[in-house]
């Protein structure tokens, strides 16, 4: 069952008159594209940001905060030189895209974009200020996006030279309070030059990994990572591009490709953490051996992905030529948050997955991963076409599953994102039945259900790049490219999960129903504001709107252990439902149970409270003879003569629910 | 205001050809290669319109002239070539028909038996026909005769004659050939001056002379002189021919353009005003602006664009006889071009390096064309040397000059020594649709906003590169690039800073469009094009050959290929399952009812009974006697009842009990009646459920019930 969206019909070429009524066709398209319904959505239909056009010159990625707000980057040309443009998102809709680099002349190159809450955004590109022996020399520049504004701040220097801005790849990751940290790659001699220190490959390249720290105002620059300046590096790709991740307190890490001299100058992973503006120590991450058997094959592919405590999780992508394992493997290795003891050295490189078929003509992506404060970690790759997602506790791996449709076009790499109630979200270059490129969205859910989606934006077209930002919170905003240069267009979604972590409290022990109070925490979300409701029995109540806490009406409510919980609504219809807690409502008197015993010569009074229990000194009967008895819940009495009396009982519970109860008995 | 309106729609329709195309070339391909070898050189590419052809003047293992190419078999076939250095060798400028059949060229090698001069004479060559004999047709002949070739006066024979350009003298059918006599002949009569435009149709052997003064007749300045025809030829006088042994560099030839379906014929005109109308005082014969005439049918010689406009409203009636120093642009007689005086300036072209030539649309209304004169309205302080800009207009009736007129380069800045921003254009193609026109330069820097430049720009200016305005998305496009994407180079010596290591026609020239605008043909000396380029000369630059190629890119042409979206329902929301249970409260009114407050878990019937124990009284009847005697007894008994029905799940329903009569009375009794109820609720597919409540009826039973908010003030609970 697949419920299909119309996309929008492409612009044909029309006369003037035809060319007026497309316009005004694309405007009303557009509009009602922005106002696409979100109720009960959770993957929302794509939305062409821009585009497709010849003036859209590529994509840098997309950012999301845990309160929702978020924004996506890209090139485009103006007059022929490639500017920065970034669409907002903010209230659930993408606004128009805003340039970045105002006053900026010369082209920008390699856009990354992070998100803070509140809507602000921070954006790094190169551009070149100078040339050098009739060659560009770039530099590396930010700027922020506050709170509530609506346009980008002066440009900062983030690193003035970069040189010639080769592979620079730069990988920004912001916290929530707008803490930044951006790494990447000043390639200082290139290919074919005569370079200053031995190469340990052909082919390697003089490199320096560098790192700056963004406090929220002022861009500090921390200067190269790689541990030694004298080994060379693999030349800059894609594939061995640096990453970095920060946490919400503004501490992040760093991972990156290193050779090291020894073992015949194999790459390997390394990472560093970063405390605001000071590094620490450099910290290998690649295993240099498995079962005994020396790794002699290139590492690359890092991602690292950094928990609120302080967790880092990174996985990298092992090539074998001449590997101890029976194909390319996607590795993993943690480092325990700071907390713990062995917080200063990963535990150890394992393979995260041995069921990548293919043998060692496999192909492998590179991995996507993520981690969350309960130390459970979600990782996304391309197993030889298959996407394949591992799962992982603070126990280690827990399973593993493939996801579908495969790959197509497998030069692109996966997203992925988790939810730290369980589950996340993928997302990864497919087609649908017919063969049209596509983009595949899953997420899956913390109670196990999913949902699948082929997204594409309204001209279609091959996905030429893809990144999904993160609230968090198990949102994910999906960004791509679409169809060739020359008519790509720039693409987006969101997929929205549920709120999280509902905590609800309801009073310990019996309570009269005018003492019955449900309150609530709000629920964090990044698609808010949510709406609540009071469910009793499985039923919702009438819920105050804005409220957290809620007396119960005594109406209908009746006595005994009702089972409460909180159902919250997101703005896109997704509910979250809390576990569920026992509320007592003690608001019935005790029950007087009167038998006739000895051959109806003798009455038994028995008084029982199923609630909050009977109050014995209240106890009083009467048995109508003149005789009477107190301060028991059973009594028992004997008449001397026949006749016909009345009982009167009085009893309260422990709550004050009082019964009097007259009951005619008859004697023999 | 009907006349702006037109112009405006006019030029609507040239812009607003819209089209689904994008403006990105795709990877270029060696064209002047045989299955065996590279060309040598290869120059002057003309592409047919069914891009199935390249037609090409080059050298192949040893032969010159010019070869044909079929882009989908790869074979190459002479159209006329001979060993180097030789009149059969002599061949070049090639165009071709649409279909590619038809090829004509211009060579001094006698081709037909009609051709007894040692001259140029231009031919076409069907490439259908089965032997060499009847594979030439001569073009430049005789207006009525099957080949007699024209006869030319001239003090070198062997170099003066016919020639026709490369790429745009060849209608679409082939069957007619615009050219240019080189000397004096007898085109139009015996003593015709040189420098003729005419037309040859091959069907009918009618040669027309299209260049016809306005007072009838061919043009010229001074009868019987070899200056001042009615075409621009750049060095003063009529160019020699051949060019086989030239260095790459713009062909330095006269020549005419023809239209696809035949109907127009565009050259660089001289002694413009005794071809076309200018203002009174304007008659300077060495003034060159591009000229435009429709043959079929016959119209008159038309300006293109030009410094004056003499049919712009208000011109006649302000009597001005000839342009003003540096006119404003308000002045009624201004065209689209600065030419300052008519009788100091040479017009439009100044005779820089580049190919003048105007270029046609296949029907012949676009005009592309470079011009040399500040364009009006540019800023001052530009050398008068400066400008060597592309053009488009549109030949609509009813169009000023100015309205027609459509620049599409611009000065980058106003130094002569920067190529970045000050280059010239110098060669260019229009489509047969109109509305791309490929145009080759050095320029790095392209200031327009209209049309957008939508390429990276090199860092440095370079090579001479090919690129493409698209009218209908108003975009400009770089076309030649090396196949790792840089830009076209050569080998060449160290670079300094004061030193430009290219010539100024180095790189890419000779565009030719197919007819749909989506494959480019052109030449280029760079050797960075394709893979394994093998004619690049070494250096130094001297070298017989100039390691010119033909290639051909394509257009990449996006189809839009909508991904219908499909996004599978999103999970239910929590499922709410209600505890199949009662809540019930009953709430003792002061009217001797009671109120019952149920919630219940479903659809379903909710039935309440009160119990209670009561006093009866029974007569008792002694055996045969008649007398009896009353006898109390306490008996429990349902002294009320009420039932309702829950249509849907989680409802409140409330129902009043009420006493039945025989009991009401009981409720008014001190502490009124107790009675234990019973709730029992049934719904299908379910367990029955079941309460027991403890309540009292207590008060006076009113005949009306009192409201529930009324008396559940003074009830109470249970």
């Amino acid at each position: 069952m697949r419920a299909e969206i119309q996309s929008i019909p492409h612009c044909r070429p029309l006369g003037r008159g035809g060319s007026l009524l497309a316009l005004a066709l694309v405007l009303a398209a557009a509009l009602l594209a922005m106002q696409a319904p979100r109720a009960g959505a959770v993957i929302l239909p794509a939305q062409t940001i821009d585009g497709p056009s010849e003036d859209i010159a590529g994509f840098g990625g997309v950012a999301m905060a845990e309160d929702g707000t978020g924004g996506l980057v890209y090139l485009k040309r103006i007059e022929g030189v490639d500017h920065v443009f970034v669409a907002r998102y903010l209230d659930g809709h993408w606004l128009a895209p805003i340039r970045v680099d105002i006053e900026e002349r010369f082209g920008a190159s390699s856009p990354r974009i992070g998100a803070a809450n509140g809507g602000e955004l921070v954006v790094v590109w190169a551009t070149p200020f100078a040339t050098e022996h009739g060659q560009p020399v770039d530099e590396l520049l930010g700027a922020m996006l506050g709170p509530g504004s609506s346009s980008f701040g002066q440009a900062m220097i983030v690193d003035p030279n970069i040189l010639s801005g080769t592979g620079v790849s730069p990988d920004l990751a912001v916290s929530p309070t707008g803490q930044a940290d951006v790494v990447y790659r000043v390639v200082s001699e290139n290919l074919g030059q005569e370079t200053s220190i031995p190469l340990l490959h052909a082919g390697d390249v003089v490199e320096q990994v560098r790192v700056a720290h963004f406090n929220g105002e002022t861009w500090s620059n921390l200067g190269a990572v790689n541990r030694n300046p004298g080994v060379s590096m693999r030349a800059p790709t894609a594939a061995n591009a640096p990453q970095v991740a920060i946490g919400p307190t503004g501490n992040g890490i760093v991972v990156w490709q290193e050779p090291e001299i020894a073992n015949s100058g194999v790459a390997r992973i390394w990472a560093r953490r970063i405390f605001g503006k000071s590094l620490d120590y450099v910290l290998p991450v690649s295993a240099t051996s498995i079962a005994g058997v020396p790794v002699l094959d290139d590492a690359d592919s890092p991602t690292v992905a950094i928990s609120r405590l302080g967790q880092a999780v990174v996985a990298y992508r092992q090539n074998v030529a001449i590997s101890p394992l029976p194909g390319p493997r996607i590795m993993l290795n943690t480092l325990p948050d700071g907390e713990s003891a062995s917080g200063t050295e990963f535990v150890g490189a394992i393979v995260a997955d041995s069921a990548v078929s293919g043998g060692r003509a496999a192909q492998i992506g590179a991995p996507s991963i993520d981690v969350d404060e309960h130390q459970n970690l979600r990782l996304l790759y391309d197993s030889n076409g298959t996407p394949r997602v591992i799962f992982g506790t603070d126990r280690g791996l827990v399973g593993a599953v493939s996801l579908g449709p495969g790959f197509v076009g497998s030069e692109i790499s996966s997203a992925s994102v988790m939810n730290p109630a369980g589950g996340g979200v993928s997302a990864w270059p497919s087609a649908d039945p017919q063969g049209h490129p596509a983009l595949a969205v899953r997420e899956d859910f913390p109670e196990g259900a999913a949902q699948t989606g082929l997204i594409s934006g309204g001209a279609g077209g091959a996905i030429g790049g893809l990144a999904v930002g993160r609230s968090g919170l198990g949102d994910g905003l999906v960004g791509f490219i679409q169809g060739p240069l020359g008519d790509a267009a720039i693409v987006a979604t969101e997929v929205s999960a549920p709120p999280d972590q509902l905590v609800l409290t309801v009073p310990k022990g019996w309570v009269a129903p005018s003492q019955a109070l449900v309150e609530w925490q709000p629920a964090p979300s990044a698609n808010g504001p949510l709406s609540y409701r009071v469910v009793l029995n499985g039923q919702p109540l009438q819920t105050p709107a804005g409220a957290f806490q809620m007396r119960l009406n005594g109406r209908g409510v009746g006595s005994g252990s009702k089972r409460v919980q909180i159902l919250a609504t997101d703005d896109t219809g997704q509910q979250l439902l809390s576990a569920p807690s026992t509320l007592k409502i003690d608001g019935q008197a005790p029950t007087v149970t009167i038998t006739r015993t000895a051959g109806n010569h003798a009455v038994r009074v028995r008084i029982s409270d199923s609630g909050s229990g009977v109050a014995k000194g209240s106890v009083s009967v009467s048995f109508g003879d003149g005789a009477g008895g107190h301060g028991r819940a059973k009594l028992a009495h004997r008449y001397r003569r026949g006749g016909i009396y009345q009982l009167v009982v009085r009893a309260r519970d422990k709550l004050g629910n009082a019964a009097v109860v007259r009951r005619l008995v008859s004697i023999a | 205001m009907r006349r702006a309106l037109a112009a405006a729609a006019a030029l609507l329709a040239l812009i607003a050809c819209a089209s689904a195309r994008a403006d990105v070339f795709g990877t270029i391909t060696l064209a002047s290669r045989s299955a065996d070898e590279q060309a040598d050189y290869a120059h002057d590419p003309a592409i047919s319109a069914d891009g199935g052809y390249v037609a090409f003047d080059g050298s192949f293992g040893g032969e010159t002239g010019v070869f044909r190419r079929n882009l989908a078999s790869g074979a190459v076939e002479a159209v006329a070539a001979g060993a180097a250095g030789t009149q059969a060798g002599s061949a070049e400028l090639p165009s071709i028909s649409a279909n590619g059949q038809y090829v004509s060229f211009t060579t001094t090698a006698q081709l037909v038996s009609g051709d007894i001069n040692a001259g140029p004479d231009v031919y076409v060559a069907n490439m259908s026909a089965a032997g060499e004999e009847s594979r030439y047709a001569l073009a430049s002949a005789v207006d009525g005769t099957t080949e007699e070739a024209l006869s030319y006066e001239s003090s070198d024979a062997s170099s003066y004659g016919s020639v026709a350009a490369g790429r745009s003298a060849l209608s679409a059918d082939g069957t007619e050939v615009a050219f240019v006599t080189t000397a004096v002949s007898n085109l139009a009569g015996p003593q015709t001056p040189a420098l003729q435009v005419a037309v040859r149709n091959l069907l009918t052997d009618q040669t027309q002379l299209v260049s016809v003064a306005l007072a009838g007749g061919p043009v010229s300045a001074s009868a019987g002189a070899t200056r001042y025809g009615a075409v621009y030829s750049p060095s003063g006088s009529p160019p020699t021919f051949p060019y086989q042994s030239r260095a790459y560099a713009i062909p330095s030839f006269v020549g005419a353009s023809i239209s696809g379906d035949g109907s127009t014929v565009a050259w660089l005109g001289q002694d413009v005003a005794a071809q076309a109308p200018m203002l009174p005082g304007e008659t300077a014969p060495n003034y060159t602006e591009p000229l435009w005439r429709r043959i079929a049918p016959a119209g008159p010689t038309r300006r293109v664009t030009g410094g004056s406009d003499p049919f712009a409203p208000g011109c006649a009636a302000s009597g001005q006889t000839i342009l003003p120093t540096e006119a404003p642009a308000s002045n009624p007689c201004q065209g689209p071009l600065l030419t300052l005086s008519e009788s100091t300036n040479p017009g439009t072209w100044e005779g820089h390096v580049g190919d003048p030539i105007p270029q046609l649309s296949a029907n012949g209304m676009v005009v592309g064309f470079i011009a040399q004169a500040e364009p009006l309205g540019n800023g001052t302080g530009f050398s008068d040397d400066l400008y060597n800009e592309l053009y488009v207009a549109n030949m609509s009736e009813g169009l000023t000059r100015v309205q027609a007129s459509r620049q599409l380069t611009e000065l980058g800045s106003g130094d002569a020594n920067d190529p970045a921003t000050t280059s010239p254009v110098i060669d260019l193609a229009v489509s047969p649709d109109g509305t791309q026109v490929a145009f080759a330069t050095r320029r790095t820097i392209f200031p327009l906003g209209s049309p957008g430049y939508v390429t990276a720009p090199a860092a440095v200016p370079g090579m001479v590169e090919l690129f493409d305005v698209d009218l209908g998305n108003d975009t400009l496009t770089r076309v030649s690039q090396g196949f790792d994407g840089e830009a076209s180079e050569h080998p060449h010596g160290e670079e300094s800073s004061s030193l430009d290591p290219y010539s100024p026609t180095d790189g890419a020239l000779s565009p030719s469009f197919s007819g749909d605008g989506d494959t480019l043909a052109f030449s280029s000396t760079a050797s960075n094009l394709v893979f394994g380029d093998g004619n690049t000369p070494q250096l130094p630059d001297s070298q017989t050959f100039d390691g010119s190629d033909v290639f051909v890119v394509p257009r990449v042409v996006f189809t839009p290929q909508p991904t219908p979206q499909m996004i599978s329902p999103p999970p239910s929301a929590p499922a709410l399952a209600p505890v199949w249970q009662l809540g019930a409260s009953a709430l003792s009114r002061s009217n001797g009812t009671v109120l019952l407050e149920v919630t219940v878990p479903g659809a379903g019937t909710l039935r309440a009974s009160a119990r209670s124990a009561v006093r009866v009284t029974a007569r008792a009847h002694r055996h045969g006697k008649r007398a009896s005697r009353a006898n109390s007894a306490v008996q429990t008994l349902a002294v009320a009842s009420a039932s309702r029905s829950a249509r849907e799940a989680t409802q409140l329903l409330t129902l009043a009990l009420e006493l039945g009569k025989r009991y009401r009375a009981l409720a008014t009794r001190s502490g009124g009646l107790s009675s234990a109820i019973t709730l029992t609720f049934q719904a299908a597919g379910h367990r029955t459920l079941r309460q027991t409540l403890d309540v009292t009826f207590q008060g006076k039973v009113a005949r009306k019930h009192a409201t529930s908010k009324t008396s559940g003030k003074k009830g109470r609970r249970k």
